[in-house]
Formats: C-alpha cells, structure tokens, sequence
C-alpha cells in the first residue's frame, strides 16, 4: 500500500539508523547528541508499542508514516499559519509555533529581551547552549516504549526556554502546535527550565485547521524543572482532528517550595496516551495537576498521573474529571508514591468519570505506594452514570431532555473546573466542553 | 497539702511561640475554680500543657501534684495519679466502642491487680449514662465517632464520672451546649463535688458558672492569672466584659480579642 | 456503616456492656504456646524433599483413590512445571521446590473422637484450645496436622439433616460422584503455578456440604497446623452450600517456628447455590517462615451471598486475592480483608470481584497495618463483565503505617464492560494520629496499649464479624504483635 505518493519501501528507510545519523548531521549536531539519538534508536528497535491490557494501539503503522521533515514539504503550508494579532497584541509574551513537527516560528514580545529570558527552538538551542540542553535531555526517564523512543531519536523542534533566577513573567508563554497532514509522524520535544525564584506561565494548543483524512501522529513531551521556590503553570488544551494518535509525556521535577500547576483539558484526537509525572524533590514542593476530558464517538483516551513524592513536606493534588459518550473509552492510571523518609507527605488523586449513555467505557487503576508513615495520602475513583432522577426533576422545571443532561455535565465539571488557576484557560475550557457538548448533541440529531 | 494541684511559674511553648508566661495556681481538693480569659489567653494551653500534650512545651516553672512534680510524667501516668482533662475538641477513634475503651481505660488505673467486678462497672455506667440523660445504646458507639458536638461534651463528663479523677480540668465543656445540656454537664460536676474532688473550669462564658458555682475565679490574660477572686468576678466580667478590668490593669490586648470570635458566639447560642 | 449479616450470633442483640462481660469470661490462653513442635518420628510416614511424578504416585497410592484422581493430579504436575513463577506480588525466590516435604502422614486414621487421636497431636490441639472451642461453640470440627486430617466430627443433628463435613480424603471416598461433579471445577489447575501444585500433591482439607434450606447457625471449623519442618502443606477445600442454605466455616492456621522455609499452598472452592449463604473466615496466624500462597475463589449463583472474611497476621509471604464470581442475577459478595505485616513480612493480600451477572452488587474493604519494616500490598481486580448491568461495587482500602520504615502499596485494577454500572475505589494511608494517641493516654491508658487500642479500632470492621471467642483471641495476637512497638 501506498500512502501520499511514497512506498512503505522508502518509508522504512526514514525510520532507518542512516536516517537519524543523516538528520543529527545536516543539523550539525554534536557527537553526543547524535550518540543520544542512535541509543534510543536502537532503544526503539527492541521496545514495543505502549498500551496495557486497557489500551492497545489500533489502526496506526508506524512503516506508513513519514517522520517530519526539516521544513515544511512543498506544496504544504510553509509555516504555521500566522496569528493576525501580534504575541503583543494577544496579550502573551512570547509564541512558539509548529505545524506538523516542522517549520518552527517565535515571536517575541519587546517586553522579554531585558529580562534574560531564553527562548529557542531545541535546535538553536543545541548550537548556542548544548550543555543546557545536554542536561536537559539526560534528566528524561529512559523510555519505556517503542514511540517514545522513536521520539527522542527523530525529534526536531521543540521550544527550550530559560527563565532566569527570579524573573517572573507576567505574560504567558504560548505554544500552538497544528497537525494538518494525514500519514505524517510529527514530534516535538520541549523544555522548560524556571531556575530558582522565577515564575512563569506556559499555555500550549494541540489544534487543526482542518480535519485529517488519515491516520496521523503526534507525539510531544516536555520537560520542566522548577527551581527552588519557583512558581510553573502549565495549561494545555488538546482538541486534535480525530484520526490523530497523540502521545504526551509531561515530566517535572519540583526543587525545594517550588509550586508547579499542570491544567490539561483533552478532547480531540483517535487515541491519547498522555504521560504526566512529577518529581517532588525537595521539601515544600508542591504539584496540582487539574484534568479534564471529554470523549466521544471512538475515542480512546489513556490517562496517567504520577506523584513522586521523594522528599518530606511535599504535596500533591491531582483531579481528574471526564465525561463520555458514543462507544469512547477513558482509562487513568494514576501512581502515588511516598519514597522513604519523605515524612509529611500529603497527596490526594481523585478521578471521576461520568457515562453520558449506553456505550462509553471507563476504567481506573489508582495505585498508592507508601514507604514512610507521616504521611496522609487518599485517592479515589468512581464512574457513575448521569442520574435519571436529576434528569427528571430538571425536565419538570421544563428544561429539555440535552438542556437538563448538559447542565447536570456541566454542574459535574465545574468544581474540577474552578481548580484551573488561569482564568482565560478555565474559559477557553468551558466553551471547548460547551462546543464537544454540541458537536456530538448535533450529530445524534443529524 | 499533698492533695493539691499547684502550678508554679509556668512557661509553655507551642511551635517556637510562647503562650503562657509564669502561670501561678493553686487547686485545692474540695476547691472548684473557673479560669476565664479572652481569646488566646492561653487557656487551653494551660490544659493541654497539664496533661501533658506533646506539642506544649514547658520551658520554664512546675506542675506539683500530690507533691509529685507531674511535668516528669508520661499523660498516661498524670491520668493515673488522679488527673482529668475533659477536651474541648475530643479526637474520634474509630472501631473502639465507648464501653470497651471505659473498661480498658479503669483496668489501667488499677494496674496494681485490683479487680472492678464486672458486674460494679454495669451498674455505674448504666448510673452514669442515665445522669447525662444519655441512652443504654450510647456506650455501644465508637468513641466520638460521627458523635454531634453535644454527645461529645456529655461523653468527655461520661468519662469523667466512671474514671473518678481526684482533679478534673474542663476545657470549654460548655461552648457548643445548649442551655439543658449544659445544665446536665453542671450537675453532674457537681455530684462529684465534695473533699474528694478538685475542678478547674476554663470557660468562656458566665452561663456554666451559675449552675458550676465556683468557690474561685481567675482571669487569664496573655498567659498569666491577672486578677483572682470570688464568684462576683465572674458576674462583674459579664456586667462589663474584659475591657475595664484590662484598662484598670493597664493591659493592651490586639484588636478583636476581648470579645468571643463570631465562630465562638456562634457556638456560643448554638 | 454497613450491617455485617450474623450468622446465628446475637452478640450486637444488647448493649457493649453485656459485650464486655462476655469477653471477661473468655478463657486466657498462653499465647507463646504456638511455637512448640513435636518429634516426627512417629509419623507414619514422611516423605523425602523434592517432588516427582513417583511422589505424586505415591501419595494416591498411600491414599487408595481413584484412577481419575491419579490422573488429575499427574495432569496438574505437568501444568505446574510448565507454569512460570508470578512476575509481580511478593518476592518468591528462596522457595526452593526441591527442599520442600510435600506428604507426611503422622497417623493413619481420621478420628471421629479426641480420645482417638494419637496423644502427642492430641496434646497439640489441647494446647490450641480447639477441643474445648468444640464443646462450647462449635458445630463441627476437623484438625489437620501436617498433610492429613486427624480428627473429624460434626454435631449429629447436623449430620442427621444431612450436612457432610468430612476431610477432602474421606469426602472423596464417601461421596465421589459429587467430589468428581465439583472439584476442580471452580479453579482448575491451569489457574495459577501454585493452584496446579496444589492439584498435584494436595491432601487433607475439608469437604463440606449443605443441603437444601439447611441453616447451620453456629460455625464449623477446620484447624490447620504444620508442625514437621520444610513441611509443605497442600489441603484442599470444597464446600457447596446448596439452595436456600447458610452456613459458616472458620478456619484457623498455625505453625512452629523453623528456620527453614515452609510451604502452605492451599485451594479452596466455594459454591453457593441460589439463594445460598456462604461464609469463609481465615485467621491466619503462620510462623513467619511460611510462604502462604493459597487460591480461594467462589461462585456465587442467583440471589446467593458468598462473604470472604480474611485475616493475615502470620507468615513471612502471604499471596491471596479471595475472589468471588458472581454468575447469578442479584449475587452478592462481600469481601473483608485484613493484614498485619510486622518485621520481615509482606501480606500481598487482596480481593476480585467479577460481576458477571445483572444487579450483583460487590464490597471489599480492606485494612492494613505495617509496622518494623512490614509491607502490606493491596492487589484487587474489580470486573464488571458484558452483561452484567446494574453492577454495583465498592472498594474501600485503609492502611496504616505505624512507623517510617514500613510500606504499603494498593493497586486496585477496575474493568467495566457493562452500562449502568455503578463503581466506587477509595483508599488512604496514614498514620496513627499523636493526638489520638495522646487523648487516650490522658484517660490513664499506656502509650503502647493505646496504639494498640487505635489499630483493634481500625480493624474493628473485621472483628466484628467474628464469633466472640475469635474476636477475643484475633484481639490477643494484635496485641501481642503491638508489643514492644513503643520504644
């Protein structure tokens, strides 16, 4: 089978070890970056695909994709479609853009340049500052999973940003990444380093501006490190054409009272497997991780969130909230982990899942592993159903059978929902949810 | 002489803060004093620090207790000399009916092999349920757990009479009791006075006081007895609250503290 | 809080003071009497360490049984060699196959009188108190002692309305074509490496069955005591509870102290016929020298109710999921899972719960406490199968470290493969709180008693289903464990 003009022959060599030795040396890449890439190739080569006996990958051959080029092919949009406002006029600091992988453009606000910021592509950044990225990179888990791997070996783009002891920016980072082309394998690696004292916001979008006729994939990961006494939010919001697989890893470490918020809303995509892990690591650090997901039609979505306390005093708090309808399945695995000695430990973990109709599928797996006593560590899980009753008493007040349905959703929501901590990302969610709740209202009518 | 309660010059330190700063009392047997202060006088420091909490730490002075300084003492030893502290907040343990954990609780006061007869500690507790008007079936819950706030003051009294302590310290037995219960709680005090018997009461309030009538009250404030005196101090600081008395002793107090929090009113009427 | 269904008991009847007074009159038992051992020379037989094909020939052989029985076991033995060692749970690697006694007989009869037992085992049981239970409070009993049954009775009033509790060997013998029908049947060899090893060389057990609408109000109970050392002890339980029955079966395990490993490797099936009320309780009391890997799984059919009550407080490695199938419309499990791991133990101990029938409803609550170094793991696997509409499950995991160098994991796996299904998991690890601790000290009661109190408190769920007599002996070995816990 021939997929976008190429042959699966051609494909197999832009997975090949020549094709990743090619890409690190057109870039100009340092030895050890190159070693880097060739160990989790060769990683590659004897992991398998991710999933569990909850989640398998379907309907995506890796052999019938093409790997992002190093720009944009011809005939493609040659760059991410530009914003007609300006970072400034949007209110952000600076904005990072990728379309399919490829073709990266920033833009920065005026404001940002006196204060030291760093904020680069990976690539410019392997050239003026390897020995961060160097760090970078070797902070990552090794990985545990053949797309992973194939990630770190292929991986073009990605922004790297610095932000500078004390420094605070008021304005957010934004990162847009589009996926509009069908057969094409699109990676981004990010970094984000808030050095001690410093606080930053970052906002990133997983968007198209058209549907996908075929499979497609994306995988991104990121890393973070919030120095000591920093201050990290991180809101995303994935709402990806629906024959796109999406594979995130998110993983940070938190130093001593530093604070770190992750908020991620998910919505779109064919199958998500999302990763997100924190690293406690030093007293007073804390984590709230806020989730929220909606799925429909056949949507898969694999959630995991990890708490790593390995140090005294740490606290962690994770809410997972999600709605499902059409034949869709959700699965969170969620981990808290007490390492000993980190005494006056508090960690929470709750998911709900709620079943909008016959169909849907929800599954939980929230695991505690404790290993010093001081500690208050609770988790829960619970799928319920939308409650007849409450539809019922709704309808008496002569709200419609969706109106009562989507005000019992939204009442469902709205406490995870009020845990966002920014408040243009807390809207931007409810109308996403509000718009899913539509899309998928309407397509039952049509 | 050895049958008393005296404090001498005590220093009590809660996480770096010193709260009470060179308290002197003395609780005779037969004697029943009422503390009163405004809000973060110190007085439940001063009880918790009695019976010997963890968290208080004594930094300075002595707690004599039939001429044993008791600061030596584990809480579980003070108890068994005689001593009782009715908690203001008491902590629920699951899974421990109210009966077994009496039974075990008098078993360990006659740990010198002296038997209740099972048959004594019956009567007594059915005797004692039915003073705090309280049912049969009550003994059979687990202690405090998902107790409302009144079961709970009646359940630290319940305690009280079965244990039969020498010197009793109530906390605020009283906030969060309506006007009956608190009644209840004061005679059942009272049914233990006698030579026999000692009280401290700390108290916000003037209520309790009409029914506990107390042979002394102290005022406490910024952790020292300010002024001590008969029954007719309570009713004075009633007539007129905290302020002339401070103003007469030329205290400054921070904003708001003279006068019970809104929470405490709250409790206070509930 | 949830009622726990009494079977026969009327102790909640009156108020915790008559409570009280019962347990004062309970007998005192010296404790520090389980590590006793006694000579094995008079055994009748004893088997060489290793295990064969001969020696699976052998122990039939011994046993006179059938062909299909030889045949099954044999079966078992290729499936056991076959299956790998489990990968995840507890670490297994100083169990050594080849070390291991898999048969010793120590009589050759099954008495159906204490004065029939041979005196040095009979003087074990006195020990353990388990003829005098008999005569106060028990419906029936059997004691097994290394790989056979020794004593055998149940009240003939029971036996005259036809319930059968005989050991698996007699049962067999007396009732093969029921034993064939069932056994087996609810774990078959292939389950797991342990079940199939448990098929090959099992022995002893109890077979136990309840006729149509018979309720057996007070409890029957089987008592299980390795005592040669390297022993390994395979007994093997079958109890049909049939239509509209109810019944109770206790079980309780002790072992000498070795410094060599021993194997308990048991399996035990449960059926509980519509309408039929079954339940299982295990107080397990090990040495801490025993591997105590056992599969327990039970069918539940219409409207039936199957309760796992579940306690492990011995051992050095317990592996044990205690399962429940629930296969009829409107069955009912409930599943209470209790485990102490102190110094050098872990109790990977657990439950499932497969709803595979409409309007079953599932409860498991476990609780756990960790103390010198002790790890208590939680494993559960919540599944709700095709069909299966109007589920209804809850899971509920509390744990308890009682000092820094402890651990406790849960690891709660939920399926769902049905609408209207209804699925709640809640866990929490803490510690005891000092003001807990603090407030009872204030009453006159000991530091290390008080936490004590504190732990019997939280497992009071448990206990509380018990016959008086084991609650007050399952309250004396907690105590006995919490000694010595307050520096």
């Amino acid at each position: 089978m021939t997929t976008n003009g190429t042959s699966a022959q051609t494909n197999v060599e832009l997975w090949s070890r020549q094709a990743v030795e090619t890409l690190s040396r057109e870039r100009g890449e340092p030895d050890w970056l190159l070693a880097w890439r060739l160990e989790h190739w060769e990683a590659a080569q004897r992991l398998s695909m991710p999933g569990s006996r909850y989640t398998q990958v379907r309907g995506l051959s890796l052999e019938e994709l093409t790997p992002a080029p190093a720009a944009a092919i011809p005939g493609e949009a040659a760059s991410p479609p530009r914003p007609e406002a300006t970072a400034e006029e949007e209110g952000v600091a600076a904005r990072y853009a990728l379309l399919d992988g490829a073709a990266p453009r920033i833009e920065r606000s005026s404001g940002l340049q006196p204060k030291g910021v760093l904020l680069l592509d990976v690539e410019e950044a392997v050239r003026e500052h390897p020995e961060l990225v160097r760090e970078a990179l070797a902070a990552l888990p090794a990985p545990s999973d053949r797309i992973t791997a194939l990630q770190q070996a292929f991986f073009r783009h990605g922004l790297f940003a610095v932000i500078p002891r004390d420094v605070s920016l008021e304005e957010p980072l934004k990162v847009v990444q589009e996926v509009t082309q069908a057969d094409r394998a699109a990676f981004s690696l990010g970094v984000l380093i808030a050095e001690p004292g410093s606080s930053v916001t970052l906002l990133e979008e997983l968007v198209s501006s058209r549907e996908v006729e075929r499979a497609a994939l994306h995988v991104g990961s990121l890393y973070v490190r919030v120095g000591r006494g920093a201050e990290v939010r991180v809101a995303s919001v994935e709402n990806l054409p629906t024959r796109v697989f999406h594979f995130a890893r998110r993983r940070a470490v938190v130093e001593a009272d530093g604070r770190l918020s992750w908020t991620l809303g998910w919505l779109g995509g064919r199958l998500v497997m999302s990763h997100v892990e924190t690293v406690l690591d030093g007293p007073g650090a804390e984590v709230e991780d806020v989730q929220v997901f909606f799925t429909d039609g056949r949507q898969h979505f694999d959630l995991t969130s990890n708490l790593l306390h390995e140090k005294p005093h740490t606290r962690g708090e994770v809410n997972v909230k999600g709605a499902l309808k059409g034949k869709s399945k959700s699965v969170f695995w969620g981990l808290i982990r007490i390492a000993p000695g980190a005494q006056g430990a508090n960690a929470f973990q709750a998911e709900r899942s709620l079943i909008l109709e016959d169909g849907p599928r929800s599954n939980a797996i929230p695991s505690l592993e404790i290993e010093a006593n001081d500690v208050r560590c609770t988790h829960a899980a619970a799928t319920s159903q939308l409650d007849e009753e409450q539809i019922f008493y709704l309808r008496s007040r002569g709200l419609s059978e969706d109106e009562a349905q989507r005000t019992i959703v939204e009442g469902f929501f709205e406490p995870t929902l009020e845990k966002i901590p920014l408040e243009s990302v807390r809207e931007r969610m409810r109308e996403l949810l509000h718009r899913k709740w539509q899309g998928t209202a309407g397509a039952k009518a049509a | 002489m050895t049958d008393r309660l005296e404090i001498r010059n005590l220093h009590v330190r809660v996480e770096e803060k010193e709260i009470l700063k060179g308290l002197d009392l003395i609780v005779q047997k037969g004697e029943i004093h009422a503390i009163m202060g405004p809000n973060g006088s110190g007085k439940s420091t001063l009880a918790f620090a009695l019976m010997g909490h963890p968290k208080y730490e004594v930094t300075e002075g002595e707690v004599l207790f039939k001429g044993e300084n008791i600061l030596e003492l584990e809480p579980d030893e003070r108890a068994r000399l005689g001593l009782f502290l009715a908690f203001q907040y008491p902590y629920e343990i699951d899974g421990v009916p109210l009966s077994r954990f009496l039974l075990q609780a008098i078993k360990a006061r006659r740990a010198n092999g002296e038997k209740l007869p099972f048959g004594e500690f019956r009567k007594r507790l059915l005797e004692n349920l039915k003073k705090l008007r309280l049912d049969e079936s009550f003994a059979t819950r687990y202690l405090n757990e998902g107790f409302s706030g009144g079961e709970k003051k009646r359940a630290e009294i319940l305690q009280m009479l079965m244990l039969r302590p020498e010197i009793a310290i109530l906390d605020e037995t009283d906030s969060g009791l309506d006007i009956d219960s608190v009644k209840i709680v004061a005679e059942a005090v009272n049914a233990l006075r006698g030579p026999d018997f000692g009280c401290l009461a700390i108290t916000h309030y003037q209520r309790i006081l009409n029914f506990l009538k107390p042979d002394y009250v102290h005022v406490m404030v910024d952790g020292r007895i300010v002024k001590s005196g008969g029954p007719e101090l309570a009713h004075e600081l009633e007539a007129q609250g905290y302020e002339p008395l401070l103003r007469e002793l030329g205290i400054e107090l921070e904003e708001g503290a003279q006068r019970p929090s809104k929470e405490e009113e709250k409790e206070g009427v509930a | 809080m949830a009622e726990v269904t009494h079977l026969g008991e009327k102790r909640y009847k009156g108020a915790a003071v008559v409570e009280e007074a019962k347990e004062q009159a309970v007998f005192e038992r010296d404790y520090s009497k389980y590590d006793f051992k006694d000579p094995t020379d008079r055994y009748e037989y004893i088997g060489k360490p290793g295990l064969s094909r001969e020696v699976i020939e052998e122990i039939a052989h011994i046993k006179g049984e059938p062909k299909w029985m030889l045949e099954f076991r044999l079966r078992a033995y290729e499936i056991f060699l076959k299956k790998p060692m489990p990968t995840w749970g507890a670490d297994l690697s100083a169990i050594n196959f080849d070390e291991i006694i898999y048969y010793a007989r120590p009589t050759d009869r099954e008495a159906r009188s204490w004065d029939d037992v041979p005196d040095y085992i009979k003087r074990t049981f006195e020990k353990l108190g388990i003829p005098e239970a008999e005569r106060k409070f028990l419906a029936g009993v059997g004691a097994q002692y290394d790989s056979e049954v020794v004593y055998h009775n149940v009240r003939k009033d029971l036996e005259k309305k036809g319930v059968v509790f005989l050991s698996m060997d007699e049962g067999l013998k007396e009732f093969p074509d029921l034993v064939k029908e069932y056994f087996g049947t609810v774990i078959p060899p292939e389950d797991n490496k342990f079940a199939a090893l448990n098929s090959a060389v099992w022995s002893g057990g109890s077979f136990v069955y309840v006729p149509k609408g018979v309720h057996v109000e007070i409890p029957l109970q089987a008592y299980f005591r390795i005592n040669a050392a390297s022993m390994g002890q395979f007994e093997r339980t079958l109890i049909i509870a049939d239509e509209g029955s109810k019944v109770h079966y206790i079980e309780g395990c002790t072992a000498p102290v070795y410094s060599r490993e021993s194997l308990h490797s048991a399996v035990v099936e449960l059926i509980a016929k519509p309408g039929a009320h079954l339940r299982y309780t295990t107080l397990q009391n090990w040495s801490n020298d025993v591997y105590n890997l056992v599969t327990k799984r039970a069918v539940a059919y219409e409207e039936a109710t199957v309760e796992w009550v579940d306690a492990n407080i011995g051992s050095r490695v317990t592996m044990k999921y205690p399962s429940v199938y629930m296969i009829g419309r409107g069955a009912k499990a409930d599943i209470l899972s209790v485990a102490f791991a102190g110094k050098g133990q872990h109790q990977d101990t657990g439950a499932k719960l497969i709803h595979a029938a409409p309007y079953t409803t599932g409860t498991v609550t476990s609780k756990s406490v960790s103390k010198d170094g002790g790890r208590t793991s939680y494993r559960g696997w919540l599944k709700v199968a095709q069909g299966a509409h109007h589920a209804k499950a809850t899971v509920l995991c509390d744990a308890l470290l009682l000092d820094e160098h402890s651990r406790s994991d849960t690891y709660p796996y939920v399926e769902i493969d049905e609408d209207h299904v209804t699925v709640g998991h809640e866990a929490t690890v803490g510690k005891v709180g000092e003001d807990q601790i603090f407030y009872l000290q204030s009453r006159g009661i000991p530091e290390a008693e008080a936490l004590a109190m504190i732990v019997l408190g939280f497992m009071e769920p448990f206990t509380k289903t018990l016959p008086m007599e084991y609650a007050v002996e399952f309250n004396r070995l907690i105590q006995l464990e919490m000694e010595g816990s307050v520096g």
